[in-house]
């Protein structure tokens, strides 16, 4: 996706916005990691249950993610399509009224 | 090295036997009746029971070598802060001593002997190979010998094998000097002293006759083939050493530049002064004896470990690990050189043979680069010391003054100090507990296999494998910490091991009694098998599970037992795979039997637990109920990356870190997406409605 384009949908914002929301690979508390590459790379279905301390930390960390990514959906409707309709919905107010 | 390395106590129980052995050569034992030595250790922490026990029956071995002696040890602890010196110290006397005085307080005893001893250097090029000789009327025979060779000899290594392996000459210790003579063996070379002929024994007059302190002696073949080595002999300078304090901050923290030029190439090493508060750690080396009854000196060292960067492409890797040594004198520290570099050699010896190429990682074991003394100016390096291949110059800065690094007293000749640099790896991280075997670690150790396979070719073992000796490199572990490497066609008289990270009988071993080859390598053989175990089952398992407990009676001493344990663990780890072929080929190494053998190899071993692990049966997958809660989808995405790039080391949390972020990406921009779209269809309607309002108005 070009530069501009990218703008526009608010990728670039959003992929700043999750950065800064993360830890690092290397801030991953001891009791975390083994489990959790235990069960990233356990053999068997990928559905597999994973042990409630990965579980806990990536439904944490799925919800944020989810949570960031409705905030800018929100703002960037706001910014984009909000003011159209708000400028139609005056319009017609206005002249509604005038032609009464 | 601290008191709370395992390896401290090791130390101090061989430097206390290297000083009862060195005291007990130089008594007077014309006397009749028995004498009572007394050896006293005095450390911070009481010495570990394993590391007592051994002190008492080495001792107790030591003083039956010498007839009327009895030694009986003393071990003192928490009497006082011995941090000034060394953490440790050792004594020994005919009686008790009250309270213990170290070296530089003034040693009461004599040093009889050691006034006596004298250093051998034979060389070839940069390569050295010092031994300690005392007078004695028995003749030494110079040779390269292939094994463990029992009886008395100047013993040159295998791999040198530009020296004939007969015996052709045979050297002794007299009061006049050094003496010579040429054996009857192969009488076609002809050996040259100094360029003179050197006849065998029995052809006209022996030629048995003193020689210069400094020669060279030659063998020229029928086919004119010339073989030359160096000799020096010296007096053999004692000191101690006076421990150094570290770096202050109140020194100089630049960095010294050290440049290697090799032909056209020219590349340096920046190497950063250590941390401020670093002091150095305290080492013990042994220099060899022909015959075990002459004993063997121990020579003290500091070392500090720091960083290098390396710029130019002559050096393939930007970051290095640097060793600085210091010893007491000039003389030791030419000991600890020609000791790394025959190191050295061996590694390149080892990695020649099994890439052909040393610039093409990744490597079994990590080589070592040994730099000469910070000397003003350039030197000459007679033959390579680098992996070059081409005789280097080393040039390091007019003001390098690693004494200032060390806390040394001012005056400290540069040419103490030893520099040895290696690249810098990351250390491997081994999960601590798994909660089943991580099967896909297993390739990463294939080249580490074929490597300690030829390595055991050549006689040539590691001695101290064990996890924090492993890095990894790209998809590799490789094996670093190159102060153990041991050539066996020399007498073994120490085993720079790290228990537990050893058999039982390693860790019993008396020190007098020699080792054979076959349990030399089956050492090294049960190490790689505990550190493939440490990276499938947990490093912390094994220690705690396998290794724990007296020699003799840990469940890694009993192959039943291992494998017992091993199929409790992994019987039922919620995966639905039968783990018990692994578990039966990863036992293996623990039957001494088999390792011992000289067909078993490390890479055979290896693959088939490789092909173990391949071969299970996913017998009970279908009863796995697949997780169903919330980001059930994003989850199930994570694991179906990780698990199909064969992924499961615990290096590889970035890896896996990596996948859960692409996962929110994902997640955040479909959200983002649902309501931008949600948002802009509802301003859409009230566009449109708009619009038509406007047009009914209008």
């Amino acid at each position: 996706m070009t530069g501009w384009l990218r703008t526009l949908a608010g990728v670039g914002r959003l992929d700043r916005a999750l950065k800064s929301t993360v830890p690092l690979d290397q801030e991953y508390p001891e009791e975390l990691r083994t489990p959790l590459v235990d069960w990233a790379t356990r053999r068997g279905q990928p559905g597999l249950e994973p042990p409630p301390v990965v579980r806990a930390h990536l439904e944490r960390v799925f919800a944020d993610a989810a949570k960031i990514g409705r905030r800018h959906g929100f703002q960037r409707a706001l910014l984009l399509a909000v003011p159209p309709a708000a400028v139609a919905l005056t319009l017609a107010v206005l002249i509604s009224s005038g032609a009464r | 090295m601290t008191s709370e390395d395992p390896r401290f106590y090791m130390e101090v129980v061989d430097e206390a036997l290297a000083e009862l052995d060195k005291y007990c050569r130089g008594l007077d034992r014309s006397a009749n009746g028995e004498r009572l030595i007394i050896l006293t250790v005095e450390t911070e922490e009481p010495l570990p029971d394993i590391a007592a026990e051994r002190l008492r029956s080495d001792a107790a071995r030591v003083s039956e070598k010498y007839r009327g002696l009895r030694v009986d040890t003393d071990l003192l602890s928490g009497q006082r802060d011995l941090a000034q010196l060394g953490g440790r110290v050792i004594h020994v006397g005919p009686r008790n001593p009250g309270p213990v005085q170290h070296p530089d307080q003034g040693d009461p005893e004599p040093k009889v002997a050691a006034h006596q001893q004298r250093l051998l250097t034979l060389s070839q090029g940069a390569l050295s190979f010092p031994q300690l000789l005392l007078p004695s009327p028995d003749w030494l025979p110079v040779r390269r010998v292939e094994g463990q060779y029992d009886s008395a000899a100047i013993a040159l290594p295998d791999w040198l094998t530009s020296v004939p392996r007969d015996e052709l000459i045979e050297l002794r210790l007299d009061e006049d000097g050094l003496m010579l003579r040429r054996t009857v063996l192969r009488s076609e070379v002809t050996v040259l002293v100094n360029g003179r002929p050197c006849p065998p024994k029995g052809r006209d007059a022996p030629f048995e006759r003193p020689i210069p302190d400094t020669g060279r002696l030659s063998m020229l073949g029928p086919d004119d083939r010339r073989t030359d080595l160096d000799y020096t002999i010296t007096p053999w300078v004692d000191a101690p050493l006076a421990p150094g304090t570290g770096r202050t901050s109140e020194v100089s923290d630049r960095s010294y530049r050290t440049v290697l030029k090799v032909e056209e190439l020219l590349s340096w090493l920046d190497i950063q002064p250590p941390p401020v508060g670093d002091t150095p750690r305290s080492k013990v080396f042994r220099v060899r004896a022909p015959a075990l009854e002459q004993g063997f000196a121990a020579v003290s060292a500091e070392v500090l470990y720091t960083r290098a960067t390396a710029s130019n492409d002559g050096l393939s890797r930007w970051e290095w690990h640097v060793k600085i040594f210091r010893t007491a004198t000039p003389q030791q520290a030419d000991l600890l050189r020609s000791r790394f570099e025959a190191q050295a050699s061996l590694v390149r010896h080892g990695i020649f043979g099994a890439h052909g190429n040393l610039a093409s990682p990744p490597w079994g074991i990590v080589p070592v680069y040994v730099l000469d003394p910070p000397e003003t100016g350039v030197a000459d390096a007679a033959s390579p010391r680098t992996v070059f291949g081409a005789p280097p110059t080393v040039e390091h800065p007019a003001d390098a003054r690693y004494g200032e690094w060390f806390g040394a007293p001012l005056g400290t000749p540069s040419t103490c100090f030893v520099v040895v640099a290696s690249p810098y790896l990351d250390p491997a991280q081994l999960a601590p507990r798994t909660l089943e075997p991580i099967v896909t670690a297993l390739p990463a150790f294939r080249e580490m296999a074929r490597t300690l396979d030829l390595w055991h070719g050549r006689n040539i073992v590691h001695c101290d494998i064990k996890p924090a000796n492993m890095c990894l490199v790209e998809q590799s572990y490789t094996l670093v910490d190159l102060d153990s490497v041991t050539d066996l066609s020399k007498r073994v008289t120490e085993l720079p091991y790290t228990p537990p990270y050893a058999r039982a009988e390693i860790l019993l071993w008396d020190r007098i009694t020699p080792l054979t080859q076959a349990q030399l390598k089956d050492h090294d053989r049960f190490g790689f098998a505990l550190v493939v175990l440490s990276a499938v089952a947990g490093r912390d398992w094994v220690l705690a599970t396998l290794l724990d407990g007296q020699p003799g009676h840990r469940i890694a001493d009993s192959q039943e037992q291992v494998h017992t344990v091993l199929r409790e663990r992994w019987k039922d780890p919620g995966d639905g795979v039968d783990w018990a072929p692994l578990a039966e080929v990863l036992t293996q190494p623990f039957d001494p039997s088999l390792t011992r053998r000289d067909d078993w190899r490390c890479e055979d071993w290896l693959e088939s637990a490789i092909s173990a692990a391949r071969a299970q049966p996913k017998a009970k997958e279908a009863d796995v109920q697949p997780y169903r809660g919330p980001y059930a989808a994003a989850m199930a995405n994570v694991r179906k990356e990780c698990s199909a790039r064969g992924l499961g080391m615990p290096e590889r949390l970035p890896i896996v870190h990596s996948h859960i972020q692409r996962q929110r990406r994902q997640l955040a921009r479909a959200a983002q997406r649902d309501w931008f779209v949600l948002l802009s269809l509802a301003s859409l309607v009230v566009v449109i409605f708009s619009v038509v309002a406007i047009v009914r108005s209008v």
